[in-house]
């Protein structure tokens, strides 16, 4: 073992050699042993001259460093930074960044978390734009968009949405949704769905409350079933509601549809037909005309749909 | 070490006061010129002025006692030290051969000198001879008199780092100590 000089360094266990122990003493400036090597010695003595006391040559300039001191603190008097604030602020920034370095990774996440639950928000209230809604829909779950045409009117009440929402139909990608309710009168669900496969199928179920002096339920099934069911391109399934009853009865009908690739989308809106009535045994799920009638339409390569009315 | 004295000459200094601040320097200044010239070799006026200058813009907001004063002291020497070699290595100036020759450092004849009259000077240019990383971590804690942690926070490494860097240069000095002075090195 060597130094870069090409001098050859003492060994461990030799006299010469410096143990950890002499070499802390040595540099917290604590004299060796008389009896120590002379290198470790001479390393002593170099370390206490390194060491000693200022020379006057080395504090000759302390006449020029109060002066110095003095045009820096009488230019910069308290309350009066010798530079403008916005731009020794910005140096302090350009230095520094504006957010300390320990804290980048927290402030990060919380706009990361910020931006996210405003997207989030956003898309739950359905507010995004169109196609990202429908991102968001597909991807997420999120809500389908909202399209401008209006539901058609259904026995002269919009279909709603159980919380009284109006019903937005929707434009039948995989899945189309329409919930109808009618408010006081019943309650109407539709939903539409589509599938590759040739078979189309609407459920309709229709509960009917009607607020009077008498309760009636209704509900209503309809099943389309395509006629041809081969995988094909777009079309449409129709699924008609025949019937709805208070005792809960169903009813199928067939599609009507040549192309049974499509099933038709549901919707549609119930009314409970005891409305103010004092018997309202029956209802009708008067125009729970099912899946078909809702102007949502499947995209292609999509079939069921079912519906439930009241 | 000012000691007790050094948080009222702080206060002092920190509100303007000349003689305060003139003894701040008096007890700062001959060590950190000897660090300097350790570490950054001619440009070591230059630093120490820009230092102190620093210093006098940044008294009032310091907080801390002798120590931690000592430690940012040298701190913001080290920071130009470092700013200096980024533009020296951006800014290379290429001597002609004599004057390499000239500027040549030799540590056999620094070393003879150093044992010879053993001033300060030079001691400090046998210290120089080391690796940069050693001959920084030996003058911060010989010179500046500053305990390991202290250094290691410094120079931004391990405790035990400094300490193990610290003990190969002595090593090596002492080496080079006992070969000038004749007495052969056991091996």
């Amino acid at each position: 073992m060597s130094s870069p000089a090409g001098i050859p360094l003492p060994r461990p266990g030799s006299p010469e050699f410096l143990d950890t122990a002499t070499a802390e003493d040595l540099l917290a400036r604590r004299r060796v042993a008389p009896g120590a090597p002379a290198g470790h010695q001479a390393l002593d003595r170099l370390l206490q001259t390194a060491a000693s006391a200022p020379s006057a040559r080395e504090l000759a300039d302390e006449a020029a460093a109060v002066a110095s001191f003095l045009l820096v603190t009488t230019r910069e008097e308290p309350g009066r930074p010798a530079v403008p604030r916005p731009w020794r602020d910005l140096v302090h920034w350009r230095r520094r960044g504006l957010v300390p370095r320990r804290r980048r990774g927290l402030v990060v996440g919380a706009i990361a978390a910020a931006v996210l639950a405003a997207a989030g928000g956003t898309a739950a209230a359905g507010a995004l734009p169109a196609p990202v809604q429908e991102f968001a829909h597909v991807v997420f779950g999120a809500p389908a968009p909202r399209h401008a045409s209006p539901l058609p009117f259904v026995n002269g009440h919009t279909p709603r949405h159980q919380d009284g929402r109006h019903q937005t139909p929707v434009p039948g990608r995989g899945n189309g949704h329409a919930h109808g309710n009618g408010k006081a009168l019943g309650n109407g669900k539709a939903h539409g769905k589509a599938k590759a496969h040739g078979n189309g199928k609407a459920h309709g179920n229709g509960n009917g409350n009607g607020n009077g002096n008498g309760h009636a339920y209704g509900k209503t099934k309809a099943h389309g079933n395509s006629a041809q069911p081969k995988p094909t391109p777009p079309g449409k399934a129709k699924g008609h509601l025949k019937k709805g009853a208070a005792s809960s009865s169903s009813a199928s009908s067939s599609s009507a549809s040549k192309k049974p690739a499509h099933a038709g989308h549901g919707a549609s809106a119930g009314h409970g037909g005891g409305g103010g009535h004092e018997q309202a045994a029956v209802t009708e799920p008067v125009a729970a005309t099912g899946p078909a009638e809702l102007p949502t339409e499947a995209a292609p390569a999509q079939v069921a749909g079912h519906a439930e009315a009241a | 070490m000012l000691e007790r004295a050094f948080p009222g000459l702080l206060r002092a200094a920190a509100g303007g006061d000349e003689t305060a601040f003139a003894r701040l320097w008096r007890d700062n200044h001959p060590p950190l010129m000897r660090y300097l010239r350790v570490v950054a070799g001619d440009a070591a006026e230059d630093i120490g002025s820009e230092v102190w200058l620093e210093v006098a813009r940044g008294l009032r907001r310091f907080r801390g006692g002798e120590a931690e004063f000592r430690g940012w002291l040298f701190t913001l020497a080290r920071r130009r030290v470092i700013d200096l070699r980024r533009y020296r290595a951006r800014h290379p100036v290429s001597l002609t051969g004599e004057a390499a020759d000239l500027d040549r450092t030799s540590g056999d004849d620094t070393a003879a000198t150093a044992l010879e009259s053993m001033s300060t000077e030079a001691a400090l240019g046998m210290i120089a001879t080391l690796p940069p990383d050693q001959a920084e971590v030996i003058v911060l804690r010989v010179i500046a008199g500053m305990d390991t942690g202290q250094v290691a926070q410094i120079v931004g490494k391990r405790p035990g780092t400094v300490r193990v860097t610290a003990h190969r240069g002595l090593r090596m000095l002492a080496a080079r100590l006992s070969a000038q002075a004749g007495k052969g090195v056991t091996r």
